[in-house]
């Protein structure tokens, strides 16, 4: 399956701790190319990793997973936890199964792939950066993005885009719900073409109705005694 | 915090009470403060099955002041002393809830410090302040037939640490009914006084009593497992995944913020609710692929067997 040998670390009957330990001193050994056997849905794998290398996770991992990190390469045959990837910088996380609450929150760049369905709260407060769900996503996905695209390949749940700022979302099913302050468009040709671009090499290239969703701006700057807008927007 | 878990056998023979206690010794950094299950279906004398706490200090003072009090509302079929438990099988006079809350006054207006856990006629409730593998050992709960169970380790944010205060809640005096909870029900205060006032009696201060009550009642109002644990979406506020369990199976719901994780899988030999994946690597081994799905916010499901 892979071209190159991976580093092999198997997880199986160590400590969250004795794994990272591994990992860290196998990047500092200078090896880039590393597979974890058995993750068993340990929290906190691969956590604040900040220099290019390439990590296969060979099972399920657990809570915050590829969080703080920058210019990682991060690959999980299974399903991830809550907060996968949280605060990273740069680099790429794809999830061959599904994720927890709050996938790729806070991300300031790179991109993340989850190909199943993704729970509540995906990219919240996110300031850059590409997420893609294959699936479906929870509730008030994209709540406060500032600066990031979330694509969501197949239904929103409630509340989708709630109080956003200069996010763009992207649904190809249907939104249950979208939240205050939203603005429902068509997406441009230039979209629909970085769309395809984005999904293509994951094997999510079918064409949808998509749907595009950003902040309709009435939040960011008002008087407090302004009530119509209180009312219109929330 | 807080973890919970269920196990559901689909078939005879699935090895519930190893399953159950493996996912909670796995979520045991969820809460360390205490462990406690709700096992379901083992055999035992009498039409029901008394799981009663003898008290901090041992209870063996106790047990005449028990039995006789048991015996004035019904027949003792069996009496074990186990690790601070009475585990009483026993015909009551009356099989109603009303009479079985008669009869679970009278052990505890007997019998200061003594707390009836449970009544049942096929649950069993083990509490402690200690983790699941030590309960497992000492109660020698491998290889027993149980059909499904629920259970639950603790961080105890809103009342306090003891085994009196630990999950899970049954729902006095509704059989076989019991609920583990991880979060925090914000409506208990004003709920709790109006079933008061209806005449249910609450132990602790704790608001997952509350909620095992509450779905009790409903059930006994005639409503399905699944239409109980629906409606509960509505009438709790506050975060919580919560597990109900009965002698047929058991449900769960998740409030509409999914503030409190919850993921389901199930096989065709099982099925598993968890706060998180690593019970299952705990009780399946990390080697094990196991599909999960997580449940929605404002979602509810149940199972029976």
């Amino acid at each position: 399956m892979d071209a190159i040998a991976l580093t092999r670390i198997d997880a199986h009957g160590k400590t969250t701790r004795e794994v990272n330990a591994e990992l860290k001193a196998l990047l500092a050994a200078g090896q880039r190319e590393l597979e974890v056997l058995n993750p068993g849905s340990r929290h906190n794998l691969a956590v604040g990793i900040l220099e290019p290398a390439r990590i296969v996770f060979r099972g399920d991992v657990g809570y915050f997973c590829g969080a703080l990190s920058d210019g990682l390469e991060i690959e999980v045959e299974g399903d991830a936890g809550w907060s996968l990837g949280a605060d990273m910088m740069s680099g790429r996380i794809v999830v061959h199964g599904n994720s927890g609450s709050s996938t790729a929150p806070s991300i300031r760049g790179g991109l993340v792939v989850v190909k199943g369905n993704a729970g509540a709260r995906t990219g919240i407060a996110n300031k850059g950066g590409t997420i893609v769900v294959g699936g479906s996503t929870g509730y008030m996905s994209g709540f406060m993005a500032q600066k990031s695209r979330i694509v969501v390949c197949g239904d929103a749940a409630d509340a989708f885009g709630d109080s956003m700022y200069l996010a763009e979302l992207f649904c190809g099913g249907e939104i249950r719900s979208l939240g205050s302050d939203t603005v429902l468009e068509e997406p441009t040709a230039e979209d629909l073409a970085w769309l395809a671009e984005t999904l293509e090499p994951f094997g999510l290239g079918p064409k949808r109705e998509w749907k595009k969703v950003r902040s309709a701006g009435k939040l960011w700057r008002y008087d407090k005694k302004e009530f119509s807008i209180w009312k219109e927007a929330l | 915090m807080c973890g919970i878990a269920g196990f559901l056998a689909k078939r005879e023979g699935v090895p519930v009470a190893e399953g159950l206690v493996g996912m909670l010794q796995a979520m045991r950094g969820r809460g360390p403060d205490s462990t406690g299950l709700s096992l379901y279906g083992a055999p035992h004398e009498g039409e029901l099955v008394a799981s009663i706490w003898a008290g901090d200090d041992g209870g063996a003072a106790a047990r005449q002041g028990i039995l006789e009090a048991i015996d004035r509302h019904g027949r003792v079929a069996s009496a074990d002393f186990r690790e601070g438990y009475f585990r009483i099988g026993l015909d009551p006079e009356d099989g109603s809830p009303r009479g079985l809350r008669q009869l679970a006054d009278e052990v505890e207006r007997t019998n200061p410090g003594v707390r009836v856990f449970s009544l049942g006629h096929k649950l069993e409730l083990i509490k402690y302040t200690a983790d699941a593998r030590t309960i497992f050992d000492t109660w020698s709960l491998g290889g027993v037939p149980f059909t499904h169970g629920v259970g639950h380790v603790r961080m105890a944010t809103e009342s306090r640490v003891d085994v009196n205060h630990s999950h899970p809640f049954w729902a006095r005096p509704f059989p076989d009914v019991t609920v583990v909870h991880n979060g925090h029900v914000t409506n208990y205060h004003k709920n709790r006084r109006i079933y008061e006032m209806r005449g249910y009696s609450f132990q602790t201060e704790n608001d997952t009593e509350f909620v095992a009550v509450y779905l009790a009642e409903q059930l006994a109002h005639g409503l399905t497992l699944d239409e109980a644990v629906t409606r509960s979406i509505d009438d709790l506020d506050g975060s919580f995944t919560y597990l109900v369990s009965t002698a047929d199976g058991f449900g769960v719901a998740r409030d509409r913020f999914s503030t409190k994780p919850c993921l389901v899988a199930e096989t065709d030999d099982w099925v598993a609710v968890v706060s998180e994946g690593i019970a299952l690597a705990g009780a399946f081994g990390d080697d094990v692929e196991i599909h999960t799905y997580e449940l929605q916010g404002g979602e509810a499901r149940a199972w029976t067997r």
